[in-house]
């Protein structure tokens, strides 16, 4: 893939991923097929601060978690009240992290 | 999640629990008092709410009492119950079979044909939450 698609790609999704991730997801993009370009662009990443604002809103229910994906901790979250609130609270700032982590794995399954 | 993130929510999460089951019923004789967020902020349970009620009569071995506050309750306890063990046996013999277990269950739990009536069980639970104005 040359660099220019590399780059635009970075530009408009660097805010999904963690800034130690993009010097490798730059790298493999390069490497990457030109057929698979299509897939790495329909890859619905989720949006860390839509993620934030779930937690705040609706954290003691585990929605965020089950929007990332994570639907076990989803469920942990939601018949223990949060984690009895500390991890609700915990969660406000791990969960941007987590979706940061999540869109990754989400992006490694195409480009590995 | 990492293996380490998992050993770790788990491990506080059974320590809080614990404590607070410990903490409520050394103020059982008083009001309760809630820690769900979502109660206080808008005056209506949680789906979770009731669960450590329910937890204190499964203890009592009141098991008609505990399904009509909260069914949740009966999960919840048999988590708490095989959790401390479970993490223990792995910790000392340095395997991750909880880890895998878990791994298995939440792959289970993305498939709809068990996500869907999951779902509308608990919803069905919180609606009767709703009702009972617990």
């Amino acid at each position: 893939m040359d660099a220019q698609k590399a780059d635009m790609f970075l530009m408009s999704n660097g805010k999904y991923f963690e800034s130690h991730h993009l010097p490798q997801i730059r790298q493999r993009l390069l490497e990457l097929d030109e057929s698979k370009w299509i897939m790495v662009q329909s890859l619905g990443l989720k949006d860390p601060t839509t993620s934030l604002i779930v937690s705040i809103l609706a954290g003691s229910l585990g929605i965020d978690r089950f929007m990332i994906g994570d639907t076990g901790m989803g469920i942990g979250k939601l018949v223990t009240c949060g984690g009895f609130g500390i991890w609700a609270l915990v969660d406000l700032f791990l969960i941007m992290g987590a979706t940061r982590e999540k869109n990754m794995e989400k992006l490694q399954e195409v480009l590995y | 999640m990492t293996k380490l993130q998992f050993y770790g929510i788990l491990g506080g999460l059974c320590i809080a629990a614990y404590s607070y089951l410990g903490f409520s019923y050394q103020q059982s004789h008083t009001a309760p008092a809630t820690f769900c967020v979502f109660k206080s902020a808008t005056g209506v349970p949680c789906p979770a709410c009731g669960t450590t009620r329910s937890v204190q009569h499964i203890t009592k071995a009141n098991f008609g009492a505990a399904l009509k506050i909260n069914p949740l309750g009966f999960l919840t306890f048999g988590v708490l119950l095989v959790s401390p063990f479970w993490l223990l046996a792995d910790a000392l013999k340095r395997k991750d079979s909880y880890y895998r277990f878990y791994q298995r269950i939440e792959n289970g739990l993305k498939r709809k044909i068990i996500a869907i009536p999951i779902t509308l069980l608990l919803l069905a639970n919180w609606c009767w939450n709703i009702y009972k104005g617990l």
